[in-house]
């Protein structure tokens, strides 16, 4: 994919991240919790990832931030350094970390959905 | 411009270029406004990665089962923890409304047309609609740490 295609593909995901940070924040402060130490609570935790909605919700945000956040700091490393080896050990450090993430939070948010107390 | 450092004896030429460009590229001269903003939106960039990376590990104790879920949270619910939960409010408001920025500016939506360099040159990167977006960054950052500060330390 060019490298235009993936700028605008990241601008995106800070559109879909501002929507879905918001709500996020809101659940843990006044959105359906009386403040945020109860939002903490175990009971009401779980109860974000066994809601299919917020669950989904979670699920976007994770995979937009993992972008983001990914596409973002390799921008930063081919700035800093060049050469064709540099390039390919970020490019493919970037997958694989973005990978990681996006696999290791998503077992979280599958698990926890399909799991009951 | 990169400052160039003089190459000592005990350091060779390649080793003192890498220094100097790393620095160079942190603490690069003159330091004005938008550099500072385009510093602390890299700054806060990285910073929130790690965040997340921590926050995805500890959001995972959810399933260990309820105790352990409590726990966690017992171990993380002190004022430094608190305090480092309001400083990621913080940088998420100003990272966010400076990325916005940086994306307008991209688009050449608010860095206006070019023009040609008269004399008295004027820099054209950052004029008054770039910096009034930089400076409600910053209002935005202050805003959220208030935010945060009211639903954490005062319980919402």
């Amino acid at each position: 994919m060019k490298g235009s295609k993936l700028m605008l593909v990241n601008h995106m995901c800070m559109l879909l991240i501002t929507i879905t940070l918001f709500l996020h924040l809101a659940t843990h402060s006044f959105l359906g919790v009386s403040g945020y130490e109860a939002s903490l609570d175990p009971d009401v935790v779980k109860g974000h990832y066994t809601d299919t909605a917020t669950a989904f919700m979670l699920g976007v945000l994770l995979v937009v931030l993992a972008f983001h956040s990914i596409f973002s700091f390799r921008t930063t490393l081919l700035e800093w350094r060049h050469g064709r080896t540099w390039t390919k050990a970020v490019n493919w450090g970037a997958i694989g970390v973005a990978a990681v993430m996006v696999a290791f939070g998503m077992w979280t948010i599958i698990a926890a959905y399909i799991t009951r107390w | 411009m990169t400052a160039q450092a003089p190459a000592s004896a005990s350091t060779s030429g390649v080793e003192t270029r890498k220094k100097t460009r790393f620095l160079g590229w942190i603490f690069d001269k003159p330091l004005h406004l938008e550099r500072f903003g385009m510093m602390l939106h890299r700054a806060t960039g990285l910073g929130l990665l790690l965040y997340l990376i921590f926050h995805l590990v500890v959001t995972n104790a959810i399933l260990g089962g309820r105790d352990f879920f409590f726990d966690v949270m017992g171990m993380l619910s002190n004022p430094a923890a608190h305090i480092g939960e309001i400083v990621v409010v913080g940088a998420v408001g100003f990272h966010g409304i400076n990325g916005f920025r940086l994306a307008l500016i991209g688009w050449g939506i608010i860095s206006g047309r070019p023009h040609r360099p008269d004399f008295p040159y004027k820099a054209p990167s950052l004029n008054n609609v770039e910096k009034g977006a930089l400076w409600g960054a910053f209002g935005i950052a202050v805003v959220s740490v208030l935010l945060a500060s009211f639903f954490i330390l005062l319980g919402g």
